[in-house]
């Protein structure tokens, strides 16, 4: 009887079976190291979206009186060539950063996924291009390439001129300069699906002879229905993963290829504040460099480990990988 | 064996083809026109025409079925010939002509020795100008030469508005002015020239002959030459890529590979440690360590480095003037790469580790150091040395950041400064170099695991 009840007892709580995305979320919830690395992300991602609308004025910000300050009470992280303020300065090149590794990633993983998939679902002819455009792009070193694209977009203006809704409050112009930042963006995002684009490719050839493809396949599914109604949502974890290893690459990218004048041009960025800043550690002013490089390390560092740990919770195949 | 070797032969062969595809497209079609960095604009537009002919960007891009337009002086005379416009008139900017015996111009190969280009060459007193043409429907529109290549006009559109003169200073003194106004076709051109009331056989215009090996003088083609034989000549300079690459490469080698292999060295030595020392508080730190030092930016530890060495020993803080400035580059070099390295190597002993033959020698009593540095570092060299063999080819390149940054004249450095000033030919030629060299590393790890590893072979 005791037995009965106790299994009645067990019973009157059953436990909530866990589809993937929740054990994975319960999984990731758990790991306290993660969830700061999330939180720092977190804060700079709103970081991001508000010093952009709260320190509009900065750039104008000049003050000739107060140049090259140490940090003080006013100005905690001290100021900069032209008197403004470096705290601000740090957080709008954060906003730049996780601006550019987002918009980059947008377009690297989805574009990866999709020739990936493509790739690794039809083989054959399709696969050898898409694989032979990839090894050929992975063949040209990282920064290089980059710097290639960045320079190839200088002074490229598409849809110059053309103004959408023409004559009405809403008109906007539709013009792209890619020698600014969203030819940043572009290259940054042609020029790293690679890693997505072979990992996916690998997967969908496993999974598109796997039972559940075959019995869609045998209740008359077509091809593209097969593939991006039953392969690639179960890819999806792969995407999510690429995508936060992605994003450090990215934002070191920003970095280097700012330092080097070929980055963003008209808004700060930690890589045009160390170029700006290299010669002052002689001299003793250690704030603006310190400043930037802080705010690199710790965003980086949060990336790295949360990307890890996502990748762990997802996918446990992968990892030490 | 011979038949993988060949295979994998044939996708280098193709992925070296996609690599002179893409610096084509990157470089010479949306990069486009970069004559504003190189010529005078106090030159004025001609200058920059004869520019633009003398690095080929007048050829049409995919493959030539131009032909061109010359107009050849017959007269005996010992002074060159040469084209103005008369006051208000816009004709001979607009026909774009270019000297086709230009000094320092390529001979075309497959020019035929009668072709106008190498008669003017051989004779004195007869100048040719060119300017190019499309071919058989040469009659139906003019052509004219615009900032890319040849376009078409529109067919409504007059070609040449009216007030167009153009006036031919002849070898010997004698000048030709010529209306052309409101000509519009080729043909026309042509006859405006040569039936001119007071031309008498003095200039004779005409189109050049198309040959079928014209096909290949084009831009795609020059560049695939170019890039194979590596034959680009700077823009800034007229040095040639091969020299540039033989005086620098030495200064790029000089750090890269000092680098290279100390930090090979002691990435091996601390992650075997950190793995000998698994799951401990060494384990940990050392973790911990990597994992911080793969986060510092590479450029502050360029900062850094560069300002402890202004601190200690200014003289080689900067610069190659001594030979100790080579210690600080290599240094941050090998520090910078170590927290990723000793990861990675962390990771592939360890993967090896949890392996069955392992868990066998134990059981059989091997002791855990034998295991470690007997079966496994052996087992491991793979990936680790496929790790450094793909390494190699970027050594030649070193380091864009620390060489701009440390002063020292390799071709990193250079790549930055041919990318400030646009220097086409040699951006592409070291892009396409250390494509080249990447691709063939590949093969050769890819060869070595064939030979080694009888099961890579089966897939």
């Amino acid at each position: 009887m005791a037995q009965l009840t106790a299994t009645s007892e067990f019973a009157a709580e059953p436990r909530v079976g866990r589809g993937f995305w929740s054990d994975a979320a319960h999984r990731i919830g758990r790991d306290r190291l993660a969830m700061a690395c999330l939180a720092v992300i977190v804060v700079y991602a709103v970081m991001a979206v508000a010093a952009p609308w709260m320190f509009s004025t900065w750039k104008d910000s000049y003050n000739y009186d107060n140049v090259n300050s140490a940090p003080s009470w006013r100005y905690w992280l001290g100021t900069d060539v032209f008197g403004r303020s470096i705290l601000q300065k740090t957080l709008l090149a954060a906003s730049t950063s996780m601006t550019v590794g987002f918009m980059a990633n947008i377009i690297a993983v989805p574009l990866g996924m999709v020739l990936g998939a493509v790739a690794g679902f039809y083989g054959r002819r399709i696969d050898d291009l898409i694989v032979w455009l990839y090894t050929t792009l992975a063949s040209i070193p990282g920064i290089i390439r980059l710097i290639a694209l960045k320079v190839a977009f200088a002074g490229i203006v598409l849809f110059e001129g053309v103004n959408l809704l023409e004559n009405t409050p809403l008109e906007f112009s539709l013009e792209i300069d890619l020698g600014g930042i969203v030819g940043l963006y572009i290259a940054l995002g042609v020029m790293s699906w690679v890693g997505t684009c072979r990992l996916v490719r690998a997967e969908t050839m496993k999974l598109r002879e796997s039972d559940y493809a075959l019995a869609a396949r045998a209740v008359g599914r077509g091809d593209l229905a097969i593939l991006f109604r039953h392969i690639v949502p179960n890819l999806l974890h792969l995407g999510i993963i690429q995508f936060s290893l992605g994003f450090v690459g990215a934002i070191q990218s920003e970095v280097i290829l700012s330092y080097l004048g070929i980055g963003v041009q008209d808004r700060p960025s930690w890589g045009k504040m160390i170029d700006a800043a290299r010669m002052d550690l002689v001299v003793g002013r250690w704030w603006e460099i310190t400043a930037a490089v802080g705010a690199m390390f710790l965003i980086v560092l949060a990336w790295n480990i949360f990307g890890d740990r996502l990748r762990d919770a997802l996918d446990p195949r992968l990892k030490n990988v | 064996m011979l038949r993988f070797i060949v295979r994998r032969l044939l996708q280098a062969v193709f992925t070296i083809f996609g690599v002179m595809l893409i610096t084509f497209l990157l470089f010479r079609v949306v990069s486009g026109d970069v004559s504003a960095n190189f010529v005078n604009p106090k030159l004025g537009a001609k200058a920059r025409l004869d520019w633009l002919h003398r690095h080929g960007y007048d050829l049409p891009v995919v493959v030539n079925l131009h032909r061109r337009v010359y107009f050849q002086d017959r007269t005996e005379g010992g002074q060159p010939m040469f084209v103005t416009d008369p006051k208000g008139s816009t004709a001979s900017g607009r026909l774009g002509l270019v000297l086709a015996a230009e000094q320092g111009q390529r001979p075309a190969e497959d020019a035929d020795p009668n072709a106008p280009e190498r008669l003017a060459r051989r004779m004195t007193g007869h100048y040719v100008w060119m300017w190019n043409a499309k071919p058989a429907n040469s009659a139906r529109a003019l052509v004219r030469p615009v900032e890319r290549g040849v376009a078409e006009l529109p067919a409504d559109e007059p070609a040449f508005p009216d007030g167009s003169l153009i006036e031919f200073s002849l070898s010997d003194g004698s000048k030709l002015t010529v209306d052309l106004s409101g000509a519009r076709t080729v043909g026309e051109l042509l006859a405006r020239v040569n039936e001119h009331p007071e031309n008498d056989g003095r200039l004779e215009a005409g189109l050049t002959e198309y040959r079928p090996v014209q096909f290949f003088r084009s831009q795609f083609f020059e560049h695939l030459h170019d890039s194979v034989l590596f034959r680009g000549r700077s823009y800034a300079t007229e040095q040639k890529l091969t020299n540039v690459i033989a005086s620098r490469a030495k200064y790029s080698l000089a750090i890269s590979i000092p680098a290279l292999v100390l930090g090979w060295v002691s990435a091996m030595i601390i992650s075997s440690i950190v793995a000998y020392f698994r799951d401990t508080w060494i384990d940990r730190v050392g973790v911990l360590i990597s994992v911080l030092g793969m986060c510092v930016p590479m450029l502050a530890y360029m900062v850094l480095g560069q300002w402890l060495m202004a601190e200690v020993y200014p003289e080689a803080a900067w610069g190659l003037r001594y030979k100790t400035n080579i210690y600080v580059p290599v240094l941050i070099a090998t520090v910078a790469g170590l927290g990723g390295a000793v990861r990675f190597y962390r990771t592939v002993i360890l993967d090896e580790v949890s392996r069955d033959y392992v868990r066998t020698a134990r059981a059989k009593g091997v002791g855990l150091r034998s295991i470690l540095f007997k079966h496994v570092l052996k087992n491991c060299m793979l990936p680790i040395l496929t790790n450094l063999v793909t390494a190699i080819p970027f050594l030649i390149m070193g380091s864009l950041l620390l060489e701009r940054f440390f002063g020292v004249p390799g071709l990193g450095a250079f790549m930055i400064d041919s990318i400030a000033i646009r220097d086409m030919p040699m951006i592409t030629g070291m892009t396409f170099l250390s494509a080249v060299l990447y691709v063939i590393a590949l093969l050769m790890t890819d060869v070595l695991y064939a030979v080694f590893d009888p099961r890579i072979r089966l897939q």
